[in-house]
């Protein structure tokens, strides 16, 4: 056949048995440095972490690349400045901004989305049928 | 450092006391020292709510079932991408995936009547569903929604109202019709296809009889799981008058730019930046036109071969008739993003992105629980 070697689709989606998620290694040659091997991930998640560890002024370098296109998987290297901040809590760090970042906008989302509501209701039952414009801008 | 094990705690909370891996929590940042246990003192800025509450901000400025415009503010580029990228690939969805056909006498093709049948939005919410393990054959409630399809199309002996030859019927999608699975709850509403969609067109006597397995996927499989047409953002434009600009320059201002983001300020003639938002930094507003030097009977002579020649106004020169470069100040602003989002029709737009800001979350959390479980094996030096 034509597709024996075709890769199956959810191949990008499910993650293997036995296969880890996440695996680190520190580096043996270079100090408070360390790679770290994320599988089924592809940019999405590789370069908003690599620009969150970025952003960090303990991190020294951060970058990541995808071995190959077949494979699910992104590298992503870090070193940091010293000894006393590892690379994995570097890492940690960023996830840990990166997720108060996407839960504060769901927050806020979330919000607006109600605000909308409550401008619909007052809108329907003050004059039934009117057009709803944009809803008066909220105190930020 | 090696990573030195030790004996789990009882309750992972204290060990972790940084971490509040909960949807609710807030975290503040890791404190722990990984590598021996001990205290340390990070330079790293602790998370700050408050602080993170000012900074972030997200207004909607239209909201239709089906589309959503929004401000997104605070963010930066790579955050703004990622929420993009997960819309368009990794928000699920349910979407036809195995077909089994019973009889088509149509012109088109099994396979290719099955993937039309897979392109049609499923309007259920795949929340609701567990995925389908690849290649299990057996359908659940839990996992899968069967449709059936049955047409037939009148025979050529069957008059038709105007009396000629049998016309060409007309297969749309409102005529798929929901199979219940197994004694599952029925749910309030019947899931659907998205009515209104034509699928083929049976000649007189020719039918269609199959039916539909609609599975929980990504899009990152296939496009058709996909729950949106668009999903895009663009960087806030921001334009700003330095140098007033008044009476006849500011109405030649106003005429110039095709987006209309200017206009006139009343009492004192003055050009105002009044749309902003609809500048599509077209640049015709700061546009230098380079005037041709007329040709002369001199200037011919002087210059032969030399077709053209263009001339730049000096630096220090007021604006030209042509161009108000030095007035106009275009740019964007960086952490200022308009998304705009359409939806196919198995969410509201919204919820879509609220979807995306899950998954996001959850990808985050994902990675840090797997750091939390510290377990033996290779892999954490």
């Amino acid at each position: 056949m034509a597709d024996d070697n075709l890769p199956d689709r959810f191949e990008a989606v499910v993650l293997p048995e036995g296969v880890r998620k996440l695996r680190y290694e520190p580096d043996t040659k270079v100090e408070h440095c360390g790679t770290f091997y994320i599988e089924r991930e592809d940019h999405t998640l590789a370069n908003l972490i690599r620009a969150q560890l970025l952003r960090d002024d303990n991190v020294l370098f951060a970058a990541y690349r995808v071995p190959h296109p077949l494979e699910h998987l992104v590298v992503l290297r870090v070193q940091t400045r010293s000894a006393r901040y590892t690379p994995l809590e570097a890492f940690c760090a960023a996830l840990a901004a990166l997720k108060n970042e996407a839960h504060v906008l769901e927050d806020e989302l979330a919000s607006e989305v109600q605000r909308w509501a409550a401008v619909r209701q007052t809108a329907t039952s003050a004059t039934a049928g009117a057009a709803v414009g944009a809803p008066p801008a909220a105190p930020r | 450092m090696r990573y030195c094990r030790e004996e789990a705690p009882s309750d992972r909370s204290v060990a972790f006391a940084g971490y509040d891996l909960s949807s609710s929590g807030r975290l503040p940042l890791m404190r722990e020292d990984y590598g021996s246990g001990s205290r340390i003192a990070t330079d790293y800025e602790p998370f700050d709510g408050a602080k993170e509450r000012t900074r972030l901000w997200v207004r909607m400025l239209v909201q239709t079932a089906d589309e959503v415009v929004m401000d997104v503010g605070g963010v930066h580029a790579p955050v703004a991408n990622a929420l993009r990228r997960i819309m368009l690939v990794e928000v699920p969805t349910m979407a036809v995936e195995y077909v089994t056909v019973h009889r088509n006498s149509s012109i088109l093709h099994d396979e290719q009547l099955a993937h039309r049948l897979g392109l049609v939005p499923v309007l259920a919410d795949a929340r609701a569903f567990a995925e389908r393990p690849p290649g299990s054959a057996a359908a659940t409630a839990r996992d899968t929604l069967r449709f059936r399809l049955r047409v037939e199309a009148p025979s050529e002996t069957t008059s038709t109202p105007n009396g000629g030859r049998a016309q060409s019927t007309a297969v749309y999608s409102d005529q798929i019709e929901w199979v219940p699975l197994d004694a599952a709850p029925q749910p309030a509403a019947r899931p659907r296809l998205m009515p209104g969609i034509l699928l083929a067109k049976l000649a007189p006597g020719q039918a269609i009889d199959l039916e539909m397995d609609a599975v929980k996927g990504y899009g990152q499989e296939h496009a058709k799981w996909s729950p949106v047409a668009t999903a895009a953002y663009r960087m806030a434009p921001r334009v700003q008058i330095t140098r007033d600009i008044i009476g006849e320059q500011a109405q030649r201002l106003v005429r110039l730019c095709p987006m209309h983001v200017f206009d006139i300020e009343d009492g004192t003639g003055r050009a105002v930046v009044r749309r902003e938002r609809d500048c599509t930094r077209c640049e015709e507003c700061v546009r230098v036109v380079r005037a041709p030097v007329i040709d002369t009977a001199d200037d011919i002579e002087e210059d032969e071969g030399e077709g053209e020649e263009e001339a730049m106004p000096p630096e220090d020169a007021a604006d030209t008739d042509a161009s108000f470069a030095r007035s106009i100040r275009l740019g964007h602003d960086p952490e200022h993003f308009i998304f705009s989002v359409e939806s196919t029709g198995q969410y509201r737009a919204d919820v879509i992105f609220l979807e995306a800001l899950h998954i996001l979350k959850h990808k985050c959390v994902r990675l840090l629980q797997e750091i939390q479980r510290r377990p033996e094996e290779e892999g954490f030096g």
